[in-house]
């Protein structure tokens, strides 16, 4: 459970270009919840989210992880997290140590460590002949997925993921989202997905934050928040489009409930078909 | 007012300004003279504090080249423990030390703090002219200049970023002990340099696309004038050098 408390962080305090980031937030995050985060370019997404594992301190309140506050090293391994490029992670010579880089950082043992790298590869679904290549050579999707190993292979308990699927093409997207999905459900962690792919947060997500300018805007299930479209276009955000399809179909008289989903649209459709019939 | 000066102006003066904090060898004139920048800071609006975190990034070494002095420099002792000797004219030297690196960056920040990247690179650019008697181009070597200076604030970035996803995955950039936090910059510039390469290769490929052909034919967008204010700086600094030059003279007895 993450918990954060009055939480203010302003930049470049005390100085002429001071920025406030974040202003008072207060939120609670459960165990096991899978949280989309969204927001405007600005809005403080990235800053939140760099306070989840201590990499900045509060300039006001505080941040609590399962009731203890966030120190630097121990949450660090608590909680894993991926970044936007995986180029501005992936620094060894090879694919096997750069993947070694954190369970050595725990001073986990060398058979445990082992264990773990196969089990993760076969995971991401990445062929164990790449451990001995340099990461540079692998595909931006194979990139990718290496960085979400070297950050899985660490187990922690809650994960959390800046824009993992910018710059990818759609397959390689959807892999890299199952997967994330897939290891929530198997492992009951609580997984902060932040991104800009509205699509991609219906898809996924059970609970979604809009920040916007430094404050919790909205907050509440995929549904509560997509029920109010027009705050969010005026913020600059969007609904999915198959939510807006049902938007007009239900202006225009059909008795149907709002969708966010391809597959609850199918089954809409599908309900609405029959009704005519 | 400082920042509309001409940016060869404000160059050639940062020159000779370096050339003078070395020339002038009392005390008194470089306290004088850290005043008078002072003062230009105030006419600048620039705040005294960006001032301070700029000279407090440098003041550790400056202390230890201080520190080396003050034990080191022979004269009348003023005290002796074991075989270090504390002399006057150490802590003379130490205090002269200080304030002789103090004038210099805040003389020389002032430069940065009030001219724009792009008008310093016009400045360099008009330097560096003599380099065509040698089959040089200026303007090659200017937009070296600004290519330089444009991308450190980016390097800085990634650099950031890039020890940021290291410490999520329990690298120690806070150890105490100096070697280990040497070595834990290594892995930071692997991805720095790698970065870097493919960002040239992108800007060259984003030159060459938009027709990029340096050389001295091309026209200017911004063309340097000297303007009355240039004048009247000139002016200003000249009087200045002379009043610096007599309180140098002074003797003050210590």
């Amino acid at each position: 459970m993450i918990r954060f408390e009055n939480l203010t962080y302003i930049y470049y305090r005390g100085l002429p270009n001071q920025c406030v980031a974040l202003d008072n937030i207060c939120l609670e995050i459960k165990a096991g919840e899978f949280i989309g985060l969204i927001g405007p370019t600005g809005s403080g997404k990235s800053t939140l989210i760099r306070h989840m594992n201590g990499l900045l301190k509060p300039t006001v309140g505080r941040v609590l992880i399962e009731l203890k506050e966030v120190v630097m090293k121990s949450t660090r391994f608590e909680v894993g997290m991926v970044f936007q490029y995986p180029e501005d992670q992936i620094f060894e010579q090879t694919v096997f140590k750069e993947l070694v880089f954190g369970p050595r950082n725990m001073n986990l043992s060398e058979s445990e460590i082992k264990k773990r790298i196969f089990e993760i590869l076969d995971f991401v679904e990445l062929p164990s002949e790449v451990l001995e290549s340099s990461p540079f050579d692998l595909s931006g999707g194979q990139k990718r997925r290496l960085a979400i190993a070297s950050v899985l292979i660490m187990k922690p308990k809650v994960l959390v993921l800046d824009e993992p699927t910018v710059g990818l093409d759609p397959v390689g997207k959807k892999s890299i989202l199952q997967k994330i999905k897939q290891y929530h459900e198997k492992e009951k962690v609580t997984v902060v997905l932040a991104s800009h792919d509205i699509e991609e947060i219906a898809e996924n997500v059970n609970r979604i934050i809009v920040l916007d300018k430094a404050r919790v805007k909205m907050d509440g299930s995929v549904a509560e928040v997509f029920s109010r479209a027009d705050e969010l276009i005026k913020i600059g955000l969007d609904v999915p489009k198959i939510t807006k399809v049902f938007g007009k179909l239900k202006q225009m008289g059909y008795n149907t409930k709002l969708v966010y989903t391809l597959a609850q649209a199918q089954a809409e459709f599908a309900r609405l078909l029959g009704q005519r019939e | 007012m400082v920042h509309r000066i001409d940016p060869r102006v404000k160059l050639g003066l940062t020159f000779v300004y370096t050339i003078l904090i070395f020339i002038f060898n009392k005390l008194q004139a470089l306290i004088f003279n850290l005043f008078v920048v002072v003062l230009i800071y105030k006419l600048a609006k620039i705040s005294i504090k960006l001032l301070w975190k700029n000279l407090k990034a440098i003041m550790p070494m400056v202390m230890l080249t201080g520190l080396i002095n003050i034990f080191f420099v022979g004269g009348d002792s003023i005290f002796e423990f074991w075989w270090l000797r504390v002399t006057k004219q150490g802590i003379f030297s130490l205090l002269f030390m200080v304030l002789r690196i103090t004038c210099l960056i805040s003389g020389t920040a002032l430069l940065t703090f009030t001219t724009s990247p792009i008008a310093l690179t016009d400045a360099i650019e008009y330097f560096v002219k003599p380099v065509k008697l040698f089959g040089g181009s200026p303007n090659e070597i200017a937009m070296i200049f600004s290519i330089a200076l444009r991308f450190i604030p980016t390097l800085i970035t990634e650099a950031g970023k890039i020890i940021e996803a290291q410490k999520s995955r329990g690298a120690h950039f806070d150890s105490p002990k100096l070697m280990e936090k040497l070595k834990a910059y290594i892995p930071v510039l692997v991805p720095l340099f790698f970065i870097s390469f493919k960002r040239a290769e992108d800007l060259a490929v984003a030159m060459e696309s938009r027709c990029y052909t340096g050389g001295d034919k091309r026209t200017r967008f911004r063309s340097l004038k000297v303007k009355l204010i240039d004048f009247w700086t000139l002016v200003f600094v000249t009087i200045y050098i002379v009043i610096l030059y007599w309180v140098n003279r002074w003797r003050v007895q210590l």
